[in-house]
């Protein structure tokens, strides 16, 4: 009989932050090959903007998911200090959009 | 922009990545001089585009493995507060800067750094005794160089945010990572080991980036297929930089990050005078 070990925070972040690369590496891929062929073309625009959408949310995913791990360890400093990051984001989400 | 341009970009991205993620500074310092003076990009576009590439880099370092032990999380979170409060208002104060304001700007800073880390060369700045307390900020680690234990505490702290915070200003002005002001101050005055300043700085400054990219964004100052390409470049250059950086020497990284930075400093100086 095998026992299953449970998977460490590193091993899902890690797995995570592989996972945002290749989603925007892919999107631009795809994005790039469209706009060689059809410079300028609707599909090449909004798979290349997919990209830069999904690559500018990964660092505001991977600072969330650490987080929550220093969350469920009880480390209030590190959260206390995330969430003044999180509130200066919204403010630069807020002006971007303004 | 042609066809050429793409493939001429996107290998630019991979010499920024791989020097970005093997010095911890992002790239965007290489690739800037690069799209601007070599591609006659204007300045805002350039540093548009690389703030892309940097928060590239920083994904792929923190997709990474071999720095794990490296990168102190709770010390870049604490230098990311006043970094994205810099980078915010350098991305709101750049339309009121000229592009030669702008490029004395760059000229001066990288100056300045890459002075300093030649004046520093062979100070190390670590506690080597491994029983001694890093402290809420410090860290330690093992390094294969020397064989072993390297503990260290963070000093100066002050000096480390108000650093944070001028690197911000000059990410959101200039569209670099913030780790140009960043490792070479934390190694300096800080007390931080230089691979862990760069390793820390290079997993946080896409958080840096953040802080002023959205505003870029919404002025339409990315050009996406431009920013495509910079990036796929960025993530197989910078796989080879991370692939190096524990195989790299110390001193050899600071001597090639002030030669770098003197060739960059004295560029912009050029440009700004010429402007």
């Amino acid at each position: 009989m095998t026992t299953r070990r449970p998977r460490s925070f590193e091993h899902r972040y890690r797995w995570l932050s592989v996972a945002i690369v290749g989603c925007f590496a892919m999107a631009f891929a795809v994005g790039l090959g469209l706009h060689l062929t059809d410079p300028g073309g609707e599909g090449a625009t909004l798979a290349l903007h997919a990209g830069l959408v999904l690559l500018m949310a990964s660092p505001a995913v991977r600072m969330t998911v650490a987080t929550a791990e220093r969350l469920r360890k009880r480390d209030w400093a590190f959260v206390a200090m995330t969430l003044i990051v999180v509130i200066e984001l919204a403010i630069v989400f807020w002006r971007a959009g303004g | 922009m042609t066809l050429v341009t793409i493939p001429i970009i996107m290998a630019a991205g991979a010499v920024a990545g791989c020097l970005g993620a093997l010095l911890g500074i992002g790239g965007g310092v290489f690739l800037i001089p690069f799209l601007n003076v070599g591609l006659g990009l204007d300045l805002t576009t350039a540093a548009g585009i690389s703030l892309m590439t940097v928060i590239a880099t920083s994904s792929i370092v923190a997709a990474g493995s071999s720095n794990k032990d490296v990168i102190n999380l709770r010390l870049g979170i604490l230098l990311q507060i006043p970094a994205v409060a810099g980078a915010l208002l350098g991305a709101e104060g750049v339309e009121a800067l000229s592009q030669r304001s702008l490029s004395m700007i760059f000229a001066m800073v990288t100056g300045i750094i890459a002075v300093v880390m030649l004046a520093r060369l062979d100070r190390r700045n670590v506690l080597l005794d491994a029983s001694i307390q890093p402290g809420p900020f410090g860290g330690s680690y093992y390094e294969a160089e020397s064989g072993r234990q390297i503990v260290y505490r963070l000093r100066r702290m002050p000096a480390a945010l108000g650093i944070s915070f001028s690197g911000g200003i000059l990410s959101g002005l200039l569209g670099i990572g913030g780790g140009i002001l960043q490792v070479p101050a934390l190694n300096a005055w800080c007390g931080v080991p230089m691979r862990a300043a760069a390793a820390t700085t290079a997993a946080m400054i896409g958080v840096t980036a953040l802080g002023s990219a959205p505003i870029y964004y919404s002025r339409g100052r990315i050009v996406a297929p431009l920013a495509a390409a910079a990036v796929l470049g960025v993530l197989a250059g910078s796989r080879v930089g991370m692939w190096m950086s524990p195989r790299a020497r110390a001193r050899w990284l600071k001597l090639l990050m002030a030669f770098i930075l003197a060739a960059v400093s004295l560029t912009y100086f050029y440009k700004a005078a010429t402007l």
